[in-house]
């Protein structure tokens, strides 16, 4: 799977060529603008003076022939201050006739043809630029602009763009190297920390530099991911431990009835007793697979398509009617206050599956002679909140968070009855309905809020799937075992 | 990447750009043969000088009023080219003969 780590495969080589190329052609651009704007307006510049020049001639040269030719060109250069002008008249044989040019340059019969040619001025070496015309009757005209200033300034313009080509490469292979030094580093911590995960550490994460960049920013999302997965983990590590050790003593307890039962029975009826006592076990851990399952169910958003728009009211009605009777029994007082009528939006059978959990712990913790209340209210976003406060022992503060756990117990509760699921179930019903389970201090005594909102979580449809099929096969499983 | 990208465009569209604006320079000019050495240039010798200040002397002949500008300038010249510094001796005369024209 994993490639060799060869040069041109590193995204942080590649980066900084990226760089250089750019820095380069950035540069390449600047210069090619320079030149065309110092050396190339001269030549221009040079070009439209000879042209002009020749223009002029020839037009002489119409007028008065040549003669007056003649007398021009030796008018323009005794009155060329510059110095730089070059002529020269030759007859069809090349034979000169004007000009200061000693000979004709062998080579050059084209006529509106231009050329560079090295002269010599002075004993000086320099160049000239110029521009070949032939008249009627065959008389050949040189018209030309020594150019040696420019030659020379073309030479400095070089030098220095040479000189800026060699600091931009050296400028360009720094800031390649810098970019992949920082490309490096950044990805290094990533990946140490994507090594360290798979090699096991889940504790392990990305450097979080400070800087709010995008590698910071990278950084936190992977951060984010690393926190949720090792929550999830512990999730499921949390249950399936909670699932071996809470389901393993209704078992063990069947079993060891049994086995007492074969060893030790007197008659049928002992037999049977026993029989009736490991049945009414294994029922108790099939009810605890069963409420596990109808919260994965819920969890997974499965039953969705049951909700709709309910009153909670007559809902709330009949629970309290049950549960009142439940109460006078444990010498319990049971007060409710719901409104004539509270809308809603929701899975009927799971509100009420969730309200009597809460009402079931209620009755069950607080001691006997004390007063439980349910109030029910609809709230100004449009949702609806139902509180049962007791006033028991409490849940303290530590264990709150915690409470709404699959299995979780609370140190007070191992006495009494039960599995730890129903505040979970609770938590479920409420997230799905795009709500939730918040528990507070009654001051003494507990009190539980289940909130739901009128349209359900946008965000609960999309894990429906998935869930749904594993929540299927979880399901099927149980019954082929 | 799309910074990048930007960029990389942004540099070829300059480049481009220049080279387009150079493909419209002067045309293209052929170096010329070379036999015989390079060309010299025949004005900047002292028979040049000489037959400049001939110029200035004809031109000067024609006018009614001397022009002293143009005298100083002459008469510099003369003495630059007499004493071996030709071009500066041409640039003077050049400059005398000049003035001597215009005013005519
Ligand atoms: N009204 C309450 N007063 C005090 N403690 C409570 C109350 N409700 C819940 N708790 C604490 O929270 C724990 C979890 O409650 P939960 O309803 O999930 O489980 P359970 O009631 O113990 O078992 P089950 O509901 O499955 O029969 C309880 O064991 C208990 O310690
Ligand atoms: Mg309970």
């Amino acid at each position: 799977m994993r490639r060799p780590h060869l040069p041109f495969r590193s995204a942080g080589v590649r980066f900084g060529i990226i760089y250089a190329g750019v820095f380069a052609l950035g540069t390449l651009a600047l210069a090619t603008f320079l030149w065309w704007s110092t050396a190339g307006l001269l030549d221009r510049q040079t070009d439209a003076a000879i042209y002009a020049d020749t223009q002029g001639l020839s037009e002489r040269y119409a007028e008065g022939g040549l003669l007056a030719l003649e007398e021009t060109i030796g008018q323009r250069l005794a009155g060329n201050v510059d110095d730089d002008a070059i002529y020269l008249l030759v007859d069809p044989a090349y034979h000169r006739l004007v000009g200061n040019l000693e000979r004709w340059p062998p080579a050059l019969h084209q006529d509106a043809a231009w050329y560079e040619v090295p002269i010599e001025r002075a004993g000086r070496r320099g160049m000239a630029r110029l521009h070949h015309f032939i008249l009627p009757g065959s008389v050949h005209l040189l018209v030309g602009r020594d150019v040696e200033v420019r030659a020379q300034m073309a030479r400095l313009l070089t030098d220095a763009l040479l000189w800026a080509a060699g600091v931009a490469l050296l400028l360009g292979t720094v800031g390649a190297l810098a970019v992949r030094g920082l490309f490096r580093i950044t990805l290094a911590d990533v990946s140490a920390t994507a090594a360290a995960i798979s090699a096991g550490d889940l504790t392990k994460r990305v450097r979080v530099v400070g800087r709010g960049d995008e590698f910071d920013r990278l950084a936190e999302t992977i951060n984010d991911m690393l926190d949720r997965i090792a929550r999830l983990m512990d999730g499921v590590r949390q249950v399936s431990n909670a699932i071996a050790h809470d389901l393993r003593t209704p078992i063990a307890r069947a079993r060891a009835r049994l086995e007492d039962a074969a060893a030790h029975a007197s008659g049928e009826t002992d037999l049977r007793a026993a029989i009736d006592r490991a049945q009414a076990d294994l029922d108790g851990v099939i009810g605890i697979f069963q409420a596990l399952l109808r919260i994965a169910e819920i969890e997974a958003g499965a039953r969705r398509s049951a909700f709709a728009p309910l009153d909670l009211a007559p809902l709330l009605l009949d629970l309290v009617e049950l549960y009142s009777a439940a109460a006078e029994e444990r010498g319990q007082c049971l007060t409710a206050a719901i409104p004539p009528h509270l809308p809603a939006f929701g899975d009927r059978d799971m509100i009420q599956q969730a309200v009597a959990n809460l009402l079931d712990n209620a009755l069950k913790f607080s001691p006997a002679r004390s007063t439980i209340a349910i109030e029910a209210a609809a709230r100004p976003d449009g949702g609806a909140v139902i509180a049962v406060a007791d006033h028991g022992p409490g849940i303290p503060e530590a264990d709150r968070a915690r409470a709404a756990e699959r299995f979780f117990r609370g140190e007070r509760a191992r006495s009494t009855p039960g599995s730890g699921l129903g505040l979970a179930l609770v938590q479920a019903v409420a997230q799905l309905h795009g709500g939730a389970l918040t528990l507070s201090d009654n001051q003494p005594g507990l009190r539980a809020a289940l909130t739901l909102a009128t349209r359900p979580h946008r965000h609960a449809g999309v894990t429906q799937m998935n869930a749904t099929s594993s929540y299927d096969q979880a399901t099927a499983d149980l019954h082929a075992a | 990447m799309a910074v990048v990208r930007t960029v990389l465009a942004v540099a070829l569209l300059a480049g481009l750009g220049s080279a387009a604006a150079v493909s419209q320079s002067p045309p293209p000019a052929q170096p010329a043969v070379q036999s015989g050495g390079p060309l010299r240039v025949t004005s900047d010798t002292a028979e040049y000088c000489d037959d400049l200040a001939g110029q200035v002397a004809t031109e000067r002949e024609r006018r009614p009023a001397p022009q002293p500008e143009a005298e100083v300038l002459a008469q510099e010249g003369q003495h630059m080219c007499d004493s071996g510094l030709i071009r500066g001796g041409l640039v003077r005369l050049r400059r005398a003969l000049l003035l001597l024209r215009a005013d005519k």
